[in-house]
């Protein structure tokens, strides 16, 4: 009987183990378009890191959005070099100097990866998460972003286009360069 | 001792049924293009039904098809008539009298409801998770499809051109269905 109590426990805390709370953080207006339609309260990004298998679990959601749109979804690092990929995906221009950019008076200089797509419902609402990893170990300082189509730097959509990659939403902001810091041990 | 061990049990009881089995299915080549790389083996799709909530759950994988590429989503049920929506997704054309295509020498009728995106990573491995619901109760015969590309009766892609040409479908080949019933 006490076996399987244990057994019983410890399922349990493995399990509460693999879905520790994540870091909830909203989204604010992009720094290319500030008239998307969106529901600032109730969108989200929420990320949390596994330290023990260093990879880092993002979802990002919208509510209120457009109706049946494609939202490629990704990172902006703030940096001034950085590796050719971020766990399993490729950096945007293959890594080395970081490229400056300037959004709402603010000069940075960059990094992107490319993670997904949110694709909205007939009420504008949906969802994506992904897990990046393993991930080389280091401070990361960035913003999430959500883009305005699919296909920015990636094969089968709107290509790399203003239209589609103009920067609807950002997380933290309002502004250009108001960052996040995410340590991967 | 006694009440911990059913409070345990319980607690684990509540997970089991909150992660009920999935059934799982292989993809096989398109019913449009037959050449784009896939692990056939190790890719799949998983798909759950909770009666409770009327709500269907479909995970999409794909591993080695081309890296960096989008491969939007769907599932095509084949019908004679069908409503405007399932869940909260609208149906390609607005429903109502079923389109007839004719692929791989097999003529039905079916209409496309467009779930989502799974985007490759540089490994050209990537999933996307969907939850549809409520799904008005019945019985569907269904395909799901990854098309060659993002965009296809959705803003913000590539729009109706060769992105919508069937690249992977499920079960396979067109008109082989799967039976999921809402209850």
């Amino acid at each position: 009987m006490k076996r399987i109590f244990l057994v019983a426990v410890a399922l349990l805390l493995s399990a509460s183990a693999a879905s520790a709370k994540p870091t909830t953080q909203k989204w604010t207006a992009g720094w290319d378009i500030f008239s998307e339609p969106l529901n600032y309260t109730k969108s989200k990004v929420s990320w949390s890191v596994n330290p023990t298998k260093s990879t880092l679990s993002m979802t990002f959601t919208l509510v209120g959005a457009t109706p049946s749109k494609l939202y490629e979804v990704g990172i902006d690092f703030v940096c001034t070099t950085f590796a050719a990929t971020f766990g399993q995906f490729p950096v945007v221009g293959g890594g080395g100097t970081c490229q400056p950019a300037t959004r709402q008076g603010v000069t940075e200089n960059l990094a992107g990866v490319v993670l997904g797509v949110v694709t909205t419902d007939m009420n504008g609402n949906g969802s994506f998460t992904v897990v990046v990893g393993p991930i080389a170990a280091g401070t990361y300082v960035l913003e999430f972003i959500g883009l305005n189509g699919a296909g920015c730097d990636l094969i089968g959509g709107g290509g790399t286009t203003y239209e589609t990659c103009a920067v609807d939403f950002q997380s933290p902001g309002p502004t250009f360069g108001d960052t996040t810091t995410i340590t991967i041990p | 001792m006694k009440r911990m061990l059913l409070v345990a049990m319980a607690l684990l009881l509540a997970a089991g049924t909150a992660s009920a089995a999935a059934t799982m299915q292989k993809w096989t080549a398109g019913w449009d293009n037959f050449g784009e790389p896939l692990n056939y083996k190790k890719s799949k799709i998983s798909w759950s039904v909770n009666s409770a909530k009327s709500t269907l759950s479909v995970t999409f994988k794909l591993v080695s098809a081309t890296p960096g590429k989008l491969y939007q989503v769907g599932i095509v049920p084949f019908c004679t008539t069908f409503p405007a929506t399932f869940g909260q997704f609208p149906v390609d054309l607005g429903g109502g009298t079923c389109t007839q295509l004719t692929r791989q020498g097999v003529t039905a009728s079916a209409v496309t409801i467009e779930l989502g995106v799974v985007t490759t990573d540089m490994n050209g491995n990537g999933s996307f998770t969907v939850v549809i619901g409520p799904v008005v109760a019945g019985t569907y015969e269904v395909e799901f499809q990854a098309r060659d590309g993002a965009g296809c009766d959705l803003t913000g892609g590539a729009g109706n051109g060769s992105d919508c040409a069937d690249d992977f479908q499920s079960p396979g080949p067109f008109g082989t269905t799967t039976t999921i019933t809402i209850p």
